[in-house]
C-alpha cells in the first residue's frame, strides 16, 4: 500500500535549515546500539507487536524507517484469494498474476485461448481453467486492480516531470474503470470479490482527489463486508482523506483505529498520526466509542509525545491495558539515557548514577502504579519503579521494589535475567567496600553474568550494566588501594609502569590456588600470564637490559618474526622499504635480542666495536616509534598499529620514542671510527636522533599534532659540514631534503 | 597547488571587478523573492505583495537533489508542482542540491546528473511556458565537494549556452554563504555568472539569547572579504521566522513559520522575554506537541534590521547589487511587515 500521505513532503531545503532531534542522542562514532546506554531490556515484557516504537535513535526499533509500504500485504493478498480459489493454484501462478503480471497480460489471458499464449503461461492451472466461474471472476477483477495501480502504485522514473508530479485528476479512462469497478462491486453477488472492488474504488477516489467521495462511498457501502485487514486498508485511506480535508480530528480518530487493527497496521497508522492543534486532539479524544479506543488514543500520543501523560490517562482509564507496557518500557529508557550511566569517576569509587537527571514525576507515577498493583504486570512496575529509585540513588527502596517483583516475575528466562541484572546492580550501588564478604556475595552473580556475555540470552542489555559493575567494583578497590583487583576488574594502561604490580599480577595469574572469585576475576581479566611475561622481557630491553630481558623471555612469549631487518641504520626512515627489502636472516624478538647480547658481548671484549655499535645503535633505533621494527614492542599490554606518537598509551609512549640508546650507541661508535665516511656516518646517525628528541619535545610541548606540522627542526647541521668530502655527505644531500635544505642555504 | 592557483585567479578576477566596477553607474536593486513551497500557488496578499513591491522576479525552488542512500545515485526531490498557472512576474528556476551528492558521487556520473538535472528543468520549464532568464543553483559546497560541484556547475553552463532550448543564453547563477566568502580562497568561487550572497543563518540553532537567524555583530565579521569578492552579487535577505523548540536546554525541533504570535495564548504559554516562551501546560499547535516545562525561542527578523543590513552591505560592497531577492515568499511572512516594506528597503542599497 502507498503511504497515503508524506511527511517527507517537508522540504529538505538549504535556504531554510534543518535539525534533526535525532543529532540529540547519536554518539560520536564508535560501535553504539541504536538504544543507547541502557540496562532495561523492553523485550522482557513487552508485546512484541510494539517492537518498532521500543525507544531508539532510530524511527523505528530494528528496522529505521518503514519501507514497506508496496510490498506490506503481498502475502495476505496470496493467502486470500489462494483460500477463495479453493483450487492447487498454486503460490507461484496467483504470486504471478497478483503481484507481476501486467495489465496487458492479464488482458491477453482473458482474451486468448491457453494455446496462444506463452507456454509458461499458457501452461498454468489458472490460465487453463480461466472460464471456471471463479477465476474468471479473479482474471475480471485483476484486470480492473491493475488498470487502478498506475495511480495506486506508480513507477516513477526520477527525472520525469510527469510522472513524478503524477496527475492531480485521474484520465478518462481511470474515471471509467473506477466507474466500472462501482457496478462489478454492487452485481457481485460474492462478497469476497465484492469487497476487493469495494477497496479498489475507494483508493481510486481518494488517488483522485475526491476525498468527499472517498469517504462516503466508503460510509454507504461499509456495512456489506467484514472487518477484515482489507476493511482496515480501505479504512486507511478514509482516515488519509480526512487528513487531507485538515479534519484532523476525525483522521486521527480513524488512524487509532486502523493502530488496532493488527500488527502490520502499527506503523502505517503512527507514521500517519498527527494531531495539529489542542481543540482537534480534544475532538479526537471525544469521538472515541469505547475506553479501548480512548487508550488507544492516549497511547499513540504517548509514543509520540508523552509517555508520561498518557500513562496517567490510560492507567486512569484502564489500568490492565498492555498499552501502558510499551510506555513505561520507553519512559525508563529514556530516564536511564538521561541518567548517563556512561560517564564514571574512576578510581573515586563514589561513581553512583546522575540522579539529578532523573525525572521526578515519573518516579512518583511509575512508584504509584507499582504501589496500587493492578496493572496486568504489576512485576513490571515493580521493577521499573526499584530501577528509577535506583537511579535517584535510593537503593534501599529499590531493594524493595525488586523483592515485590520477584514474587510474581514470570520464570522466563530474559525477565528473570533482567530482574537479576538490576538485582545486582544495586547491591553493587549500594556497597561502600569490597571485601570478602561482599565478594563471596556478589560472585554467584558476577559469574552468571560472564557466562551470558556470549549473548545467549536474546535481546538481553546486560553490556552497558556489566561495564557499569566492572567500573564501580574497580573504583572500590582503588580507594581500598587494592590496584591489582582494581586492574582486574578496568584494565589501565597505568597499571603496568609499576614493575612490581606487574610482576604481583603475573604471580596472581600463575596461581593454581585461586579462590572461586579470584578464579572469576582471572577468567575476565584481557591479558595472560604469557602477555605479561612479554610485556616484562620488552621493558627490560628498552632499559638495555638485555640480558635480564633473556632470561626473562621464552619460546612462548616470542611474538613471531620482525617484518624488517632491525639492523639497518638508513639515511632516510622508510619502514616499507625496509619490510619490503629481501632478508637473508630473520628475526624473531628473542633472536633479535640473543643478536643484541651477542654484540654487547664483543663491545665488552672489545671485538669490532665500531661496527658492533653501530648495529646495536640501529637496533635499539628500529625498536623504537621511529625505526622499521614497532612490532617488537606491540604485544598485549602495550598494544599494536601505533600509526602515531598520539595513539600509543601514555604511559609506554616515552619509553618507545627515546632515543638513548640509540644515541649512546652511535657516540661509541663515533669514538672509535678509524675513517672519515664512518665518522660522517656516526655524526648523521646522531643528527637523526637529535631530530627525533626534537620531535619528542615539540609533542610534549604540545604544539604538533601530526609530523607534517612539525617544520624544521633546528639541529646542529654544522657538525655534519667538516665531511663535505665524503661519499656519506654525498648520498646524505641525495637522500635528505632537510639536510639539503640547510646546505643550499649554507652555500648561498 | 589548488591553493596558490585559485589565489591567482582569485587576484585576477578582483582586477577585473575593481575596473568593471568603477564606470557603471550605481541604480536601485530590483525586489525579487524566493518562494520555497511545493506547490506553485500564489494567495491574495502574495499576489498584492508582489504588486505593491514591484516584484519582477521569482525565484522558484523547482526540486531539490538529494542523495537516496539505497540507489547510491542522486535523485530528484519534492519537485514543484503548479496550481495556480498564473505566472505574474518573470520566473527564475532555482534548484537546491545537498552537498552530499558531490561529497558521494564519483566524478563520472556528475555528467549524467547535469544531463537529467537540465532534462528535467526543461521539461518543467516546457509544462509551464517559461522562458527562463537565469538559473540558480543552491547548495553549500564545502571544500572537498568543491571539484564535483564545479564541474557540474560548468556543465549546466555550457547547456544554458545552446541556442534551442527554454533557458536560451540564460545566466548561471549559485548561492553563497558566508563563511564561503571569508574562506574563498580554500573553498573556491564557483564557476558561475553571478553569486547571490546568503545573508541569513549564520549563527548556531540553539537555546543561547543570539539570533542565528540573523545577528549584526556575527555577520560583521564575515563581511570584510566582501568587496573583494570576485563574482558580482546579488544580496538575500530574510522575511522569514521560526521558533526553536527546546527541553531542558537541548533543541529538539525547528518550527518552520512559526513566530511569537503563535505563542500569545497566555494559558498555554508564558513568556519571559519578547521573544522567549515556556509552556505553562502540554498542548498541541500546529501540528507540534509542546510539553510542559518547555521552552520556545522565536527567531524573527524586524523591519528596522533590514536598515542595519544594508549599512552594512553597502559599506562592504562598493559595487551595484542588481537584486534583493527576500526569502521566502509566503503569507504568514510577509503579513509581519508592512505592505511595500520590501521596495522601502531598496531605497537603503
Amino acid at each position: 500500500m502507498r503511504k497515503i500521505f508524506s511527511k517527507k513532503l517537508l522540504l529538505i531545503s538549504s535556504l531554510v535549515a534543518t535539525v534533526s532531534a535525532g543529532v540529540l542522542w547519536a554518539c560520536g562514532g564508535g560501535d553504539w546500539d541504536e538504544y543507547g546506554v541502557s540496562a532495561y531490556t523492553p523485550e522482557a515484557f513487552v508485546d512484541s507487536a510494539y517492537k518498532p516504537f521500543f525507544y531508539s535513535d532510530m524511527f523505528y526499533y530494528e528496522m529505521g524507517h518503514d519501507v514497506q509500504h508496496i510490498y506490506r500485504f503481498n502475502d495476505e493478498v496470496v493467502a486470500d484469494w489462494k483460500a477463495y480459489l479453493k483450487r492447487p493454484a498454486a503460490d507461484t501462478e496467483l504470486r504471478f498474476f497478483l503481484l507481476k503480471a501486467s495489465l496487458g497480460m492479464v488482458d491477453s489471458v482473458i482474451a486468448n485461448t491457453a494455446k496462444t499464449l506463452p507456454g509458461n503461461v499458457g501452461n498454468m492451472y489458472l490460465v487453463k481453467e480461466k472460464s471456471s466461474q471463479k477465476i474468471a471472476a479473479f482474471l475480471r477483477f485483476l484486470h480492473y486492480a491493475k488498470a487502478n495501480e498506475r495511480y495506486a502504485a506508480p513507477f516513477r522514473y526520477y527525472w520525469d516531470y510527469q510522472e513524478e508530479t503524477a496527475p492531480l485528476k485521474l484520465d478518462e479512462d481511470q474515471l471509467k474503470n473506477r466507474a466500472a469497478m462501482e457496478v462489478e462491486m454492487k452485481k457481485a453477488k460474492d462478497n469476497f470479490i465484492a469487497q476487493r472492488y469495494f477497496f479498489q474504488v475507494v483508493r481510486a477516489w481518494f488517488f483522485d482527489g475526491e476525498f468527499a467521495q472517498c469517504i462516503s462511498f466508503y460510509e454507504t457501502n461499509k456495512s456489506r463486508f467484514p472487518e477484515n485487514a482489507l476493511a482496515a486498508r480501505a479504512l486507511s485511506y478514509v482516515a488519509g482523506a480526512y487528513y487531507k480535508q485538515k479534519n484532523y480530528a476525525q483522521a486521527n480518530y480513524l488512524f487509532s483505529r486502523v493502530y488496532d487493527a493488527g500488527l502490520k497496521f502499527k506503523t502505517i497508522a503512527h507514521y500517519s498520526f498527527h494531531p495539529q492543534e489542542e481543540a482537534d486532539w480534544q475532538q479526537t479524544l471525544a469521538l472515541s466509542k469505547s475506553v479501548d479506543e480512548k487508550v488507544t488514543l492516549w497511547h499513540l500520543l504517548g509514543i509520540y509525545f508523552d509517555e508520561e501523560k498518557a500513562i496517567r490517562e490510560i492507567y486512569t482509564l484502564q489500568p490492565k491495558s498492555d498499552k501502558l507496557d510499551l510506555l513505561l518500557a520507553r519512559l525508563i529508557n529514556k530516564q536511564e539515557i538521561e541518567s548517563n550511566m556512561e560517564s564514571t569517576e574512576y578510581g573515586s569509587g563514589n561513581y553512583s548514577p546522575a540522579k539529578d537527571s532523573l525525572s521526578k514525576n515519573a518516579l512518583r507515577l511509575v512508584s504509584e502504579i507499582a504501589e496500587a498493583g493492578n496493572t496486568s504486570k504489576p512485576y513490571m512496575w515493580q521493577l521499573s519503579a526499584g530501577y528509577l529509585h535506583f537511579i535517584n540513588q535510593d537503593f534501599n527502596k529499590a531493594a524493595d521494589y525488586y523483592q515485590k517483583a520477584q514474587q510474581t516475575m514470570p520464570a522466563n528466562e530474559l525477565p528473570q535475567a533482567q530482574l537479576r541484572l538490576l538485582v545486582l546492580m544495586n547491591h553493587i550501588a549500594g556497597m561502600n567496600t569490597m571485601d570478602k564478604k561482599n565478594e563471596d556475595f556478589l560472585l554467584k552473580d558476577l559469574v552468571w553474568l560472564q557466562s551470558v556475555s556470549d549473548g545467549s540470552i536474546p535481546h538481553f542489555r546486560f553490556a552497558n550494566a556489566y561495564d557499569w559493575i566492572k567500573r564501580k567494583m574497580a573504583g572500590l578497590y582503588s580507594r581500598q588501594k587494592d590496584a591489582l583487583r582494581s586492574e582486574l576488574f578496568v584494565h589501565t594502561d597505568s597499571f603496568y609502569t609499576n614493575p612490581v604490580r606487574a610482576a604481583n599480577l603475573k604471580s596472581f595469574l600463575l596461581n593454581k590456588n585461586l579462590t572461586p572469585f579470584e578464579q572469576y576475576c582471572k577468567t575476565i581479566y584481557p591479558i595472560s600470564a604469557r602477555g605479561i611475561a612479554e610485556f616484562q622481557y620488552i621493558v627490560l630491553a628498552y632499559e638495555d637490559k638485555i640480558d635480564a630481558a633473556l632470561k626473562q623471555a621464552d619460546s612462548t612469549t616470542d611474538g613471531g618474526e620482525l617484518p624488517g631487518n632491525p639492523f639497518n641504520g638508513n639515511i632516510q626512515d622508510c619502514h616499507d622499504c625496509d619490510h619490503a627489502a629481501p632478508q637473508k636472516v630473520k628475526y624473531t624478538k628473542i633472536g633479535l635480542l640473543q643478536k643484541m647480547q651477542e654484540m654487547k658481548d664483543n663491545i665488552a671484549a672489545g671485538k669490532d666495536v665500531y661496527n658492533n655499535s653501530l648495529l646495536l645503535g640501529n637496533a635499539f633505533y628500529n625498536m623504537t616509534h621511529y625505526g622499521n621494527a614497532r612490532f617488537f614492542y606491540e604485544c598485549a599490554v602495550i598494544g599494536s598499529y601505533h600509526y602515531a606518537p598520539d595513539v600509543i598509551p601514555n604511559s609506554f609512549r616515552k619509553m618507545l620514542l627515546n632515543q638513548r640508546n640509540a644515541k649512546n650507541y652511535y657516540k661509541k661508535a663515533l669514538t672509535v671510527a678509524v675513517t672519515v665516511e664512518q665518522k660522517a656516518k656516526m655524526t648523521y646517525l646522531i643528527l637523526k636522533c637529535d631530530r627525533n628528541e626534537w620531535y619528542n619535545q615539540q609533542y610534549e610541548n604540545g604544539s604538533l599534532n601530526g609530523w607534517s606540522e612539525a617544520g624544521f627542526p633546528p639541529l646542529n647541521f654544522a657538525s655534519f659540514m667538516p665531511f663535505k668530502n665524503t661519499k656519506y655527505y654525498e648520498d646524505v644531500i641525495a637522500e635528505c631534503g632537510f639536510f639539503r635544505s640547510y646546505a643550499d642555504s649554507r652555500n648561498k | 597547488m589548488i591553493l596558490s592557483k585559485s589565489g591567482f585567479v582569485f587576484a585576477l578576477l578582483v582586477c577585473v571587478v575593481m575596473l568593471f566596477s568603477c564606470s557603471s553607474k550605481k541604480k536601485k536593486p530590483a525586489v525579487s523573492f524566493y518562494y520555497w513551497r511545493i506547490e506553485f500557488s500564489l494567495k491574495e496578499n502574495e499576489k498584492a505583495t508582489l504588486k505593491e513591491n514591484q516584484v519582477s522576479a521569482i525565484y522558484l525552488r523547482c526540486f531539490d537533489i538529494v542523495f537516496d542512500e539505497k540507489l547510491k545515485r542522486a535523485v530528484p526531490h519534492a519537485i514543484v508542482r503548479f496550481r495556480d498557472a498564473d505566472l505574474i512576474v518573470q520566473i527564475v528556476p532555482v534548484i537546491f542540491i545537498k552537498n552530499q551528492v558531490f561529497l558521494e558521487l564519483d566524478s563520472n556520473s556528475i555528467d549524467t546528473l547535469a544531463e537529467h538535472t537540465f532534462s528535467l528543468l526543461e521539461q518543467i520549464n516546457q509544462s509551464q511556458h517559461i522562458s527562463a532568464k537565469e538559473l540558480q543553483i543552491d547548495c553549500d559546497w564545502t571544500q572537498k565537494s568543491s571539484n564535483n560541484y564545479f564541474h557540474f556547475l560548468r556543465l549546466l553552463k555550457q547547456k544554458l549556452g545552446a541556442k534551442s532550448n527554454s533557458f536560451a543564453a540564460a545566466k548561471l547563477s549559485a548561492t553563497i554563504r558566508l563563511h564561503q566568502i571569508k574562506y574563498a580562497g580554500l573553498q573556491g568561487i564557483p564557476p558561475v555568472d553571478k553569486g547571490v550572497l546568503m545573508f541569513y543563518n549564520m549563527g548556531k540553532i540553539n537555546g543561547s539569547p543570539v539570533n542565528s537567524v540573523y545577528d549584526r555583530k556575527l555577520s560583521q565579521s564575515y563581511l570584510s572579504a566582501l568587496n573583494k569578492y570576485p563574482l558580482p552579487l546579488d544580496f538575500a535577505l530574510p522575511v522569514f521566522a521560526w521558533g526553536i523548540h527546546l527541553r531542558k536546554g537541548q533543541v529538539i525541533e525547528l518550527l518552520n513559520k512559526m513566530d511569537s504570535r503563535d505563542f500569545a495564548d497566555k494559558n498555554d504559554f508564558v513568556s519571559s522575554t519578547k521573544h522567549r516562551f515556556a509552556v505553562k501546560q502540554s498542548v498541541f499547535k500546529n501540528g507540534f506537541y509542546f510539553k510542559e516545562g518547555d521552552e520556545i525561542k522565536v527567531e524573527e527578523i524586524e523591519s528596522q534590521d533590514f536598515e542595519s543590513m544594508a549599512d552594512d552591505l553597502t559599506e562592504h560592497y562598493k559595487r551595484p547589487v542588481e537584486r534583493l531577492i527576500f526569502y521566502d515568499l509566503d503569507s504568514i511572512n510577509i503579513s509581519r511587515y508592512e505592505k511595500n516594506i520590501f521596495k522601502k528597503v531598496t531605497a537603503d542599497f
